[in-house]
């Protein structure tokens, strides 16, 4: 028997907290127990903070932890005094009370002598400590149980704490934080990689923004991010140390002091280049199929262009052959005629001044003054209508080049326009006023016939088109010449009507006209067209004028290409 | 009121284009031959959708006027998706053979438009006077 522990369970300290000196308060309580029942030892049995089943027994060094089966057999005293043998707890009487009114189960004390045995006495006088000892294990339970979640608090904790480290450190996206003043206070390994830094020192203590391409969209992030507490999915371009830019999304967030001022931002970084890449592949595919979708309709429409003025011009050439033969002898006859019309009025006129009594009945009878005078109206009209009709044979063999002969020699465009001008100075003067920007272009290799020819139509149709508009002030032509790369430029803008968009892809089309009857024979631009986009190599396009009008725009390349114009000219023949 | 700062909080709201929580102001004017549109704030993943939905109707407005000047002297932020709206654009507009421009592109945008590689696909004007 220890003597230290003979004393009463008031002086056992119950003001113990931990489970150290818990075991000592069971010891003390068990020692002194065992010394008023004159017994050789005594045990404790009872669930500690770890809630395992502890079996106490003083006299022995090492205490005995059960497992649950084993704290089962315990449920019954027999049973326990059986289990406690097994324990070396072996004596030849064995006392055990279980303990009731504690917070916890599984809670025995036993004592064991050899010399006598237990009485209810004995029991008795245990069972007077228990009411106390009870209240003590159960506030040293719940002491405990509190000391066991701050354990287990603590050590989640720093499970946590493990398990964020590991995730800081292993990420494959950079994490970092930095403070009030955007200095990087930590970055991990995957964002020193990012960077291309080596050392957390080459980066700790560095303004964010030295790692950022744009310095303006680190100061929207962080903008950002201080007015609404986090920032989601922001793309930023981060530098490398080498200068190599890398295309990244950043999520972050702002932690605030107490005094609600933002004291760290913590950022989350991942490398989107090849995504990027990728897009940017897509993008670039994307416009360029566009650009050659765009080009593929432009080459069509010239085909169509090109097949339309192909079959027109075999059209053109055998109607222009089929009129041309009955055109030319009611030509021959219509002039022979006017001179027999003039050879009767003269004939007539030295009768009546011979004799005008002999014939002034047949005069008056046949009313020939007034058969005179509408003779001669009728035979101008039928002379500007044959007129009219050779004009439009003639655009017709023109179109289908039967009778131009090509002459490709040195063209100077500028003098072009200005002898043009002279040409069509009568369609123009009244209606319009012509600026001319003319630019210094070397001389072009070209049919200078031909050219000509576009540029009087080109000219003549804004006329009518101003004309057309029945305006009070008088129109604006202005005529611009450049050279752009390998071409000479030439456009020809008005302030006119313009041309409709709807009709802008048949303008070129033969026969399509907007002028009133017997005033076009709509073969004027496709016969321009085919002669600058077939004979030429150049193009004819029409878009809307600066000045509101329509702007025809006419490219020629400088030096011509003879063997092309050659195959156009068989094609030409073909028709 | 130049024509090249027309006041695009007054036309967003008009249009009823504004969107505070994309930060994306979008306002529409006219200059000669060409629609404008201008738009200001950031052009990121959220706001570049409407942004692209909202062009693709003044792209029809566009062909009447005969092109279409894009201001963004006012964006703030671009973000590579930004950008991509812009060849999206670009790709409608060719569509309909209608002249598109970019006018007033600040540094922000450049770099990354050159980042991307995309500055030679796109036609530039410092003001919308250019095109007269």
């Amino acid at each position: 028997m220890n003597p230290k522990v003979a004393a009463t369970a008031d002086e056992a300290s119950f003001a113990l907290a931990n489970e150290e000196e818990d075991e000592k308060a069971y010891t003390a309580a068990i020692l002194m127990i065992a010394a008023m029942l004159g017994a050789q030892d005594g045990a404790f049995i009872y669930r500690d903070a770890q809630e395992g089943i502890r079996v106490l027994t003083p006299g022995r060094p090492n205490d005995i932890l059960l497992t649950d089966d084993q704290a089962s057999q315990l449920a019954h005293s027999d049973e326990a005094s059986a289990f406690l043998e097994t324990l070396g707890f072996s004596f030849a009487y064995t006392l055990i009370i279980p303990i009731t009114g504690t917070a916890m189960d599984a809670c025995f004390m036993a004592f064991g002598r050899d010399d006598r045995l237990f009485n209810k006495d004995d029991s008795d006088a245990v069972m007077g400590f228990l009411p106390r000892l009870s209240s003590l294990i159960s506030a040293r339970y719940r002491l405990a149980r509190s000391e066991r979640a701050r354990r287990e608090a603590e050590r989640a904790y720093k499970k946590n704490e493990e398990r964020l480290e590991r995730l800081f450190e292993e990420s494959h996206d950079m994490i970092y934080s930095v403070d009030n003043d955007d200095a990087i206070v930590s970055i991990n390994s995957a964002g020193l990689a990012l960077l291309g830094l080596r050392e957390n020192s080459e980066a700790i203590g560095k303004g964010f923004s030295s790692f950022v391409f744009t310095g303006t969209d680190r100061a929207g992030l962080l903008k950002k991010a201080a007015s609404q507490g986090y920032v989601d999915d922001y793309e930023i371009i981060l530098k490398k140390a080498s200068g190599e830019p890398i295309f990244c999304i950043e999520s972050a967030y702002c932690f605030r002091d107490e005094s609600g001022k933002n004291s760290e931002i913590l950022g989350f970084i991942k490398d989107i280049s090849e995504r990027i890449a990728q897009e940017r592949e897509l993008w670039k595919a994307n416009m360029e199929l566009t650009a050659t979708n765009c080009k593929l309709k432009e080459a069509e429409v010239l085909m169509v262009q090109h097949e339309k003025l192909a079959s027109i011009g075999q059209l053109a050439a055998g109607v222009a052959h089929e009129i041309n033969n009955p055109l030319s002898f009611l030509m021959s006859n219509h002039s022979v005629f006017t001179q027999f019309a003039q050879t009767i009025r003269s004939a007539w006129e030295a009768i009546l001044a011979s004799s005008p009594s002999a014939v002034e009945g047949i005069k008056d009878r046949f009313d020939i003054a007034y058969v005179l005078s509408e003779m001669d109206t009728m035979l101008a009209e039928t002379n500007d209508g044959l007129t009219r009709i050779m004009a439009i044979v003639r655009n017709l063999k023109s179109f289908a080049r039967e009778e131009m002969e090509t002459v490709i020699a040195p063209y100077d465009i500028n003098k072009g326009i200005e002898n043009t001008l002279i040409v069509a100075r009568n369609e123009i003067k009244y209606v319009a006023d012509v600026e001319l920007r003319l630019g210094a272009l070397p001389e072009i290799e070209a049919s200078a016939g031909e050219i000509n020819q576009v540029l009087l139509n080109l000219l003549v149709n804004s006329a009518q088109a101003i004309e057309g508009q029945k305006r009070k002030d008088r129109g604006h032509i202005l005529i611009v010449t450049k050279g752009v790369g390998d071409r000479a430029v030439c456009e020809i803008s008005d302030d006119g009507p313009g041309v409709p968009d709807e009709l802008r892809h048949r303008i070129f089309d033969p026969f399509f006209t907007t002028k009133g009857p017997g005033k076009g024979t709509g073969l004027g631009l496709s016969i321009s067209y085919d002669l600058i986009v077939k004979k030429h190599k150049g193009s004819l396009s029409v878009e809307r004028s600066p000045l509101g009008g329509a702007l025809f725009r006419i490219e020629l390349p400088f030096l011509h290409p003879a063997t092309d114009v050659a195959g156009g000219q068989d094609c030409a023949k073909d028709a | 009121m130049s024509t090249n700062q027309f006041d695009i909080e007054a036309s967003s709201a008009a249009l009823n284009i504004k969107v505070p929580s994309i930060h994306l102001n979008i306002g529409k004017s006219s200059a000669p031959r060409a629609l404008v549109i201008a738009v200001a704030g950031s052009l990121d993943t959220s706001s570049s959708p409407p942004f692209f939905e909202f062009m693709k109707s003044a792209l029809i407005d566009a062909e009447d006027a005969g092109g279409l000047i894009l201001d963004i002297g006012a964006i703030q932020y671009i973000s590579s998706t930004g950008v991509g709206s812009f060849t999206a654009i670009l790709v409608e507009s060719q569509k309909r053979k209608l002249p598109f421009y970019l006018c007033r592109v600040p540094n922000c945008v450049s770099s990354v438009m050159q980042l991307l590689g995309f500055q030679a696909f796109f036609s530039y004007l410092e003001s919308y006077e250019e095109l007269v």
